[in-house]
């Protein structure tokens, strides 16, 4: 199921639809997790999250259900509306903690900061929003209580990109004498995580993972495996295929090089 | 006649230049995972410069390296721009030789490069511009008496607040993990890093 297509981001152009598309591999990748247990990858896989203080992004365990919504428009009183990636709730025993995904894959952040009253930076924003959002506003079936709520940003970086989080965190800052925490984590670490969770799934559980792991492979959001030497050894006379230059280069000698000579005879005539 | 896909030496020598490229882009993106543990950050998403359109001059139609540049990361208590500059860093790969140097076995280049005076991050990428070329150094200057392996030559001619860039280089194709790109380059760069 394509998550993305539910959700109208496929427009009828398919303009959306392409393989650089961000929405189509948030999609395609969340819209397959959810199909598994949450302890079967997604869990383990925000945990590689950390955030500008290197703490790390954790949540109570196990986690016995996912709840989660996929571009959610969030609009409250007296904050600049957003629509983040995906929200996830993470349900323990003890209660719900909020998980709000900003993803990329091309594009860096779609707003920054600016002049007006709340923050506008994408991530500000979202952080802001966060803030106050409850598990009813997104019309999940629980009354646990929120244990947390975080932000995470996922890209197709290696490392954390501190300037971007930083900047975010700086507006959030002014603007609401808070301290905010954005934690981040890459679309890269995840092919990793899912191998390592393939162990003790069922056939049809680890087809979904595995489908996810093909599609990091494929788009090459993997992280370094090695160097291997080249295994072939190259001839350069094969590739040499422009040996036959002539020595010596001359002007042609108009006899030899015309069949014809033109012959021209002065008519005269007034100019 | 039919040719059998994947026959053709050329085919083999393009899909092998790919691959040699794929796996230098993954060293290098691991690279900013392993600097970014350590509070260094990748100045811009560019790996291989020095590309010609021209014509005349099919000898830089492909990438003959690869870098990366790290400058300190911004803190949550620093943003940006205040936090103070020594050095820059650089990883980059030099897979064969180019019009100023001489590379047969592919190598990982690591170093730095010494500021004058302490600068601002705006003002270090500026005082950088356009000199990713620094990332050739392990294959020039002079070997430093102190310290085994590395070179050092002064660049300050042609890079503005520059003092020295020092550097050393290992084989490529001894990477052969993440774990040895952090032992031999990573550790081995930071380690040898003057006080900021």
């Amino acid at each position: 199921m394509t998550i993305a297509e539910l959700h109208g981001k496929i427009p009828s152009s398919g303009a959306n639809a392409t393989d650089t598309s961000e929405d189509l591999l948030t999609s395609d990748v969340f819209g397959c997790l959810r199909y598994v247990p949450p302890e079967c990858g997604l869990v383990q896989f925000l945990e590689t999250a950390r955030s500008l203080s290197k703490d790390s992004f954790c949540t109570t365990r196990p986690v016995i259900r996912a709840h989660w919504s996929f571009w959610p428009f969030l609009r409250f009183q007296g904050r600049t509306s957003c629509k983040p990636d995906v929200v996830i709730g993470l349900e323990s025993n003890e209660g719900i903690h909020l998980v709000m995904i900003e993803a990329k894959y091309l594009s860096d952040k779609s707003s920054y900061e600016d002049e007006g009253e709340p923050p506008n930076d994408q991530l500000a924003r979202e952080l802001d929003n966060l803030d106050v959002l409850e598990p009813s506003d997104l019309g999940w079936d629980t009354s646990k209580e929120v244990l947390g709520r975080s932000l995470l940003y996922l890209t197709q970086d290696a490392s954390i990109p501190s300037t971007a989080i930083q900047e975010s965190l700086g507006e959030y800052r002014r603007k609401r004498s808070l301290i905010g925490v954005i934690y981040w984590t890459s679309w890269r670490y995840l092919g990793a995580i899912l191998e390592e969770q393939i162990q003790g799934l069922d056939e049809y559980q680890i087809k979904v993972l595995d489908d996810i792991r093909l599609l990091l492979e494929r788009k090459r959001m993997v992280m370094f495996g090695g160097m291997t030497p080249l295994s072939t050894s190259f001839d350069e006379r094969v590739y040499t295929f422009y040996s036959a230059s002539p020595t010596r280069y001359d002007w042609p000698d108009p006899s030899s090089a015309l069949e014809f000579m033109p012959t021209y005879s002065y008519v005269g005539g007034a100019r | 006649m039919t040719k059998t896909i994947g026959e053709s030496p050329t085919r083999k020598l393009f899909d092998c230049l790919r691959n040699l490229y794929r796996q230098a882009q993954q060293l290098l993106l691991d690279s900013d995972r392993l600097l970014g543990d350590r509070e260094w950050e990748p100045v811009g998403v560019t790996g291989p410069a020095e590309f010609s359109y021209s014509i005349t001059a099919p000898d830089k139609w492909f990438a003959r390296w690869a870098a990366r540049f790290y400058l300190p990361q911004s803190t949550i208590e620093a943003e940006a721009d205040e936090r103070s500059v020594a050095y820059m860093l650089f990883i980059s790969t030099q897979f064969t030789s180019d019009h100023d140097t001489d590379v047969d076995e592919p190598v990982v280049s690591a170093g730095y490069v010494l500021f004058s005076k302490k600068l601002t991050r705006d003002q270090a990428r500026k005082a950088w511009g356009n000199s990713y070329w620094l990332c050739k150094s392990g294959l020039w200057g002079e070997p430093m008496a102190d310290a085994a392996g590395w070179r050092e030559w002064n660049p300050s001619k042609w890079v503005q607040l520059s003092q020295s860039a020092r550097a050393f280089t290992v084989p490529l194709y001894s990477i052969t993990s993440s774990d040895a790109l952090k032992e031999l380059v990573i550790d081995k760069l930071v380690s040898a890093l003057p006080p900021d």
